[in-house]
């Protein structure tokens, strides 16, 4: 079972929810039941502190919102990525896979380590 | 379960969270409701459904902090935010609250120092915008001549004659238009309807086209019938109150009487009275045509055929300037042909309209010109007084800082950036001035009439503002100012306060702001004593110009106006019958006093044959016996002359006698022979029988000239009557009764000598009632700060003051603590304003003849003054502090 720590959970955060924007205009709720499909259940937010992650990300202009009416007539907040976003996105993603061949050479030189 | 109040509540309990915007509470409440409805769909309970959606959104005051850090984490929170706004303002209500006393005495020296300024700033705009406002005033000179004496004198004077503005206009096509007046006055206009009589002044009869020369408004008529006809005739608005009463008087008919010739007018215009920023000051205006008629048959022509100067003043409007040239060689050219015997004394002057008002005072000027150095004089006092308010407001702002320490540090722990504390003190400051800025604009608006009615002026504050770049400018400098005044206490703060926030630094930061504030009172005390110095100085010599004019007496004499009043044994008959009023001491039969620049014929030929056989030029004044006796003038030899003087008796000044190397007694019993080229009173050769010591007869800016006094005058412009000690109302109420037994439906006109001889130094009189009201004002502005900062420091020092007491020191030591502080401060001050204050002094006294001295008594005195003031100031608050029983400030902590 994973467990991962607050910290890994945080920073992983902001790449999760622009990947997602990526995909399509999103609300809050919708977008965390995202995450929860694409990690199985293996990520578990508390669905509140999604929003000061969204707002921050709003703040830096990464993404942008708006109010609209969804279409069963229900008033939502939703977010959409920016150009600046996609753009930050890349640079996530090239870090993450950089880490990820960091902690790979590391592990496969010393397997011992590795568990 | 009602579901709709469960989510209510908890919506509620949201308010709580006080980073949590509406739109953020919404979207979290959107958020529940999804939730909700998810579990639903899978089978809960709506009560289920509730828990665990509340459960899975998490704990609401994390969310929260996450949320604050959102906004200001990112670094590029933003500066202003409304809500923090709202607490400027509350925070500044409190602080101005809490400091009431500190901020009210700022606030109120900041409005005065800007009424004071703004009130400045309209009397130079005024003196600085003469003629401005004629159409084309660049372009319009005035032709007169200057003459040069046999001596090498040269003397500029103002008027022209009627003949050369045709001369030349026939000769130079380069010339627009022309236009030339006369201003002839001394006669009395009459209301027959009324059945009411005027002498009046300022009668200008002119060239029909003076309105399209020179820009008038009109209230009443039509432009084109201004002066069309002979008999037209306009007035000014006040004139025509004066005359006619409320109603439009266009049509009313009027008769003007001089020398028992009447000319019939009909009015057939009102301009608005004239502003105060041009030479022009008609009341009345009509036809120089309408004036043959005032003339005998024989002078008929003098006006426009003869060559030689007369009373006409000349205006030119020329295409541009390079055309001047033409006319001064056209006009000399006509002058060698025309007067030949005085064309090589004669020179043409061609002065622009717009330079006339600056130009020093030259001979028959109808402008009372202004000297640049009065300009400079009053912009150095607005700069002293916007110096010593602003250096007050900065001082008392600043001294506010130790005791806003603990707000800003606080602010900063709550995340307060340092942009935004800033922005803070700069609304606050800039604020505050400009609250400032705002009432003084009111209080000008509502004492305008009052500063008009001291500087006989007519400011009309819209007609200055209606000028729109002035308008524009005058917004930009409030703006600056409010700027300069924020932005200086907002890096003052912000650096010295926000950098870091511990005790140690506190107290450093103190330290040196006491110095700071210290150089800053130093600049403004040595600015308050450079004024005051001034001011006494200037008023001593305004004193010096005022007892200079006539003789030294100081009881009233009364002037009564007697021009034309054509048998001299009425004349005779009043003054021999005044003699035996209580209160007439003497009276004097002559020329109307005074004139605008000087009186009696001036340049007249004289001969001491007994000396040598060089030609004197010297002043000759025609008057009667009783005139050294009626005006005072002291006799330093000889006598005075005798109730049956010789016609030929003459006396001279301390300066004549001066001229010919005698001694004043030696001048007594000296033949001089008049040797007159003018025509009007005939030639007389004189024995000097007495010598007056000199009195300033022309301006006191001038040298005195040798003067010599003739009693054998028949002119009879003026009855001059000194009076004794009493009533001078009931003394002229019994003059009035008595002039209206002997000339019955003449109107008796008189006037104070001492206030028409001040028309002559308008200026002079002018800013010598400005100047001591500004300094006054600067001086007040300083002690009020310096009440306001002891006031402060005092409280500041409330401590140390107790914790001195309690170790035993005694009141007065403490009050010499707290005093020393100050006046080590004023004494270094004193010591930057005295050479400041004596050359600038030297360098405006410069301009008199004669001048006082800048005495040691003034300046000690205004040192003296200076310090006692502001020792009682500095003790008011200070005694307080040391009179305070130690228990009070030392008990609560």
């Amino acid at each position: 079972m994973f467990s991962f720590s607050k910290s890994l959970v945080a920073a992983s955060s902001k790449p999760l929810i622009l990947g997602i924007l990526q995909e399509g205009t999103s609300y809050g709720y919708a977008i965390i039941q995202r995450v929860k499909e694409i990690s199985q259940g293996k990520l578990e937010w508390s669905d509140g502190m999604l929003y000061p992650v969204l707002h921050r990300l709003e703040k830096e202009k990464l993404i942008t919102s708006q109010w609209m009416q969804s279409e069963e007539g229900r008033h939502r907040k939703y977010y959409a990525i920016t150009e600046l976003g996609k753009q930050s996105l890349h640079q996530e993603k090239m870090n993450w896979y950089g880490m990820q061949e960091v902690m790979e050479a590391l592990w496969s030189i010393n397997p011992s380590t590795s568990n | 379960m009602d579901l709709e109040k469960k989510i209510k509540d908890w919506r509620k309990s949201l308010r709580k969270q006080e980073h949590f915007s509406d739109g953020f509470t919404e979207e979290l409440e959107v958020h529940l409701r999804d939730a909700i409805e998810g579990g639903l769909d899978k089978g809960l309970s709506p009560e289920e459904a509730f828990d665990r959606a509340v459960k899975n959104l998490g704990d609401i005051t994390a969310i929260n902090k996450d949320e604050r850090l959102a906004h200001i984490s990112s670094g590029k929170s933003g500066l202003m935010v409304p809500g923090l706004l709202r607490n400027f303002l509350k925070v500044n209500r409190r602080q101005f609250r809490k400091n009431g006393l500190l901020n009210g005495i700022n606030l109120a020296g900041l409005t005065v120092a800007f009424t004071a300024t703004f009130f400045i700033g309209l009397f130079l705009h005024d003196e600085l915008s003469f003629e401005h406002h004629h159409p084309n005033a660049e372009n319009i000179y005035r032709l007169s001549y200057q003459h040069t004496s046999e001596t090498g004198i040269v003397e500029k004077r103002a008027f022209s004659s009627g003949m050369w503005i045709d001369v030349v206009k026939d000769r130079v096509p380069s010339i627009e238009e022309t236009m030339r007046f006369m201003q002839i006055s001394y006669g009395y206009v009459e209301n027959q309807a009324t059945n009411q009589s005027f002498y009046e002044e300022g009668i200008y009869w002119s060239d029909p086209n003076f309105f399209d020369f020179l820009h008038f408004p009109l209230k009443y008529g039509n432009r084109e019938d201004q002066l069309s006809h002979p008999s037209s005739l306009v007035v000014t608005e006040s004139i025509a109150e004066k005359v006619f009463g409320e109603e439009n008087p266009i049509g009313q008919s009027l008769r003007f009487v001089r020398n028992g010739i009447v000319v019939n007018f009909v009015v057939t215009g009102v301009i608005f009275d004239p502003p105060s920023n041009s030479h022009f000051q008609p009341n009345y205006i009509a036809q120089l045509e309408a004036l043959q008629g005032i003339f005998g048959e024989a002078e008929r022509g003098w006006i426009t055929l003869n060559p030689a100067p007369g009373w006409v003043y000349t205006y030119i409007k020329l295409r541009d300037e390079s055309y001047k040239a033409q006319v001064t060689q056209t006009l000399e050219e006509f002058w060698n042909n025309a007067i030949p015997e005085r064309a090589e004394f004669m020179e043409p002057l061609l002065t622009k309209l717009t330079d006339i008002h600056f130009q020093p005072p030259i001979k028959w000027e109808i402008d009372t010109p202004i000297t640049m150095s009065y300009i400079y004089g009053l912009i150095v006092i607005a700069a002293f007084i916007l110096i010593i308010a602003m250096t007050n407001f900065v001082n008392l702002i600043t001294a506010q800082a130790s005791k806003r320490q603990k707000e800003i540090g606080l602010r900063k722990t709550l995340g307060s950036t340092r942009k935004q504390l800033r922005l803070q003190f700069f609304l606050e400051s800039a604020g505050l001035t400009l609250f400032a800025i705002i009432s003084a604009l009111a209080l000008t608006y509502l004492l305008l009439p009052e500063f008009n009615g001291l500087i006989e002026k007519r400011i009309d504050l819209f007609q200055v503002f209606s000028n729109s770049n002035l308008f524009i400018g005058f917004i930009a400098i409030v703006l600056m100012i409010s700027f300069t005044a924020g932005a200086f206490p907002a890096l003052y703060f912000t650096r010295k306060v926000t950098k870091s926030f511990n005790l140690n630094q506190f107290f450093k930061a103190e330290r040196a702001n006491t110095t700071g504030r210290n150089m800053l009172v130093i600049l403004q005390f040595a600015v308050a004593i450079t004024l005051i110095i001034s001011t006494v100085t200037v008023f001593n010599q305004l004193q010096l110009i005022n007892n200079g004019k006539l003789g030294t007496n100081r009881e009233a004499v009364v002037g009564i106006r007697t021009t034309r009043m054509g048998d001299t044994h009425q004349i005779q008959r009043f003054r021999n019958e005044i003699e035996n009023f209580a209160q007439v001491s003497s009276s004097t039969l002559g020329m109307h006093l005074p004139r605008l620049s000087d009186f009696g014929r001036i340049n007249t030929r004289y001969f001491a044959p007994d000396l040598h056989n060089e030609p004197l030029y010297w002043n000759k004044f025609d008057a009667d016996g009783d005139f050294p006796k009626t005006f005072d003038l002291e006799f330093i030899a000889g006598e005075d002359f005798r109730e049956d003087h010789d016609l030929n008796s003459l006396i001279i000044n301390e300066s004549a006698a001066r001229e010919l190397n005698l001694a004043p007694h030696e001048a007594v019993g000296l033949i001089l022979k008049e040797d007159s080229i003018n025509y009007v009173y005939g030639q007389s050769d004189g024995v000097v029988i007495g010598v007056v010591r000199d009195f300033a007869y022309e301006s006191v800016r001038k040298r005195v000239e040798p003067l010599v006094i003739c009693a054998n005058t028949q002119v009879n412009g003026a009855l001059s009557v000194k009076l004794g000690p009493g009533n001078k109302q009931e003394a002229i109420a019994q003059l009035g009764k008595l002039w209206a037994e002997i000339y019955p439906g003449r109107p008796f006109e008189y006037w104070f000598l001492d206030y028409e001889f001040g028309r002559l130094y308008n200026q002079e009189r002018r800013l010598g009632k400005l100047i001591p009201l500004f300094s006054g004002l600067a001086i007040v502005i300083a002690l009020f700060g310096l009440f306001a900062l002891t006031a402060y420091v005092s409280e500041l020092r409330k401590k140390e003051i107790g914790i001195r007491k309690v170790l035993g020191c005694s009141t007065s030591g403490i009050l010499r603590l707290l005093s020393w502080q100050y006046l080590r401060t004023i004494l270094i001050a004193v010591f930057i304003a005295i050479p400041v204050s004596w050359w600038g002094m030297d360098y405006w006294l410069d301009n008199f003849t004669y001048r006082v001295n800048i005495s040691l008594l003034v300046i000690g005195g205004s040192i003296l003054f200076i310090l006692l003031v502001s020792l009682m100031t500095v003790s008011l608050k200070s005694l307080k502090a040391a009179n305070a029983n130690p228990v009070e400030s030392l008990k609560h902590e």
